[in-house]
């Protein structure tokens, strides 16, 4: 009989590096799916954000008495909206006299949303707040008085289509 | 020695084949995650959504039905709730609407506070809904009012 030695037969290394190469075939998949998941927890994040940027943008939006964009009109980089200021305590006054009215100029304010500085701006006569990151706004008012709201980030982009609340009474759909 | 070598071969495979269980548990872990996030952010958008839909649904009452909303006396706020189902039947979740009246007489306003439910995710608009033709929204905020 043949001596055997202490070193691994040929079939013992064939499938020893079999083994291996599948292993490190598996490693290397998952951690290219790890960063590739890893990547889109990212962009989900800053979609996370963006919409809640984009609920402020809406809520302005749903709140206009009047907006800056033309009916039908071509795509622009900002946008500014006229709200009624509802949380003044001169809107609803509890004893109103006789000057009060609900269409005073005096219960309104403006809303302007643009980009700077790859920051999207939200700003109210001398206050502004940069409600975070963004590197493209697109603001377009449709034929039938929707508007359309589109912030981009690298490749990634977010869409609201709203359909202004307050300028849509019932007498005359926007 | 043969059967010492053995014995760290297995010693080894099982270590690969822990690592690989973590790295896989890992993976799981962080799509599970992913896709909370991403489900969490559409039932955000949804109970918005609800909730506008109970503020339309009160001013479509307020515009079509003469009996509605039904006279009371004083500051009472009076509210309904209605579940919205997808045409296949889906549950889509419900909104509550709460209205107040004391500010109609005197300001010609209707105060309508609209929540959206879907799970545990729910949101609240207050709106302000002018008693004239056409039925104007005045304005609209997040919360209830103060």
């Amino acid at each position: 009989m043949r001596h055997r030695g202490n070193g691994l037969s040929l079939v013992e290394t064939v499938l020893a590096l079999g083994l291996a190469a599948l292993v490190l075939t598996l490693v290397a998949k998952l951690l290219i799916d790890l960063g590739r998941v890893t990547r889109r927890a990212d962009n989900l994040s800053w979609k996370v954000v963006a919409s809640s940027m984009l609920d402020q943008v809406e809520l302005d939006a749903h709140s206009a008495i009047n907006c800056s964009l033309p009916r039908g009109g071509a795509t622009a980089s900002s946008v500014q909206f006229t709200v009624r200021d509802v949380a003044s305590p001169l809107f609803l006054p509890e004893e109103p006299d006789s000057a009060w009215s609900l269409d005073s100029p005096a219960l309104n304010f403006t809303v302007e949303y643009r980009l700077e500085e790859r920051r999207l701006k939200r700003s109210r006569g001398s206050q502004e707040v940069a409600l975070g990151a963004g590197d493209t706004l697109e603001a377009q008012r449709l034929d039938d008085g929707r508007i359309v709201i589109s912030l981009t980030k690298d490749k990634d982009q977010i869409r609201r289509e709203v359909r202004p609340l307050c300028l849509a009474s019932l007498e005359e759909r926007p | 020695m043969p059967g010492k070598s053995r014995g760290a071969s297995l010693i080894t495979v099982l270590l690969v084949l822990t690592l690989l269980l973590v790295l896989a548990l890992g993976l799981l872990t962080k799509m599970q995650l992913s896709r909370s996030v991403a489900q969490q952010e559409s039932d955000i958008s949804s109970v918005r959504n609800l909730a506008l839909s109970g503020l339309e649904d009160f001013r479509a009452k307020i515009a079509l039905d003469p009996d509605f909303p039904p006279s009371v006396e004083g500051d009472l706020a009076l509210s309904y709730e209605e579940s919205l189902t997808a045409a296949d039947g889906r549950p889509l979740g419900r909104y509550e609407v709460t209205y107040s009246l004391k500010k109609r007489e005197s300001h010609g306003v209707i105060i309508v506070t609209a929540t959206g439910i879907l799970g545990l995710s729910r949101t609240t608009l207050t709106a302000y809904l002018r008693d004239s033709a056409g039925l104007p929204w005045l304005g609209m905020v997040q919360g209830k009012p103060d």
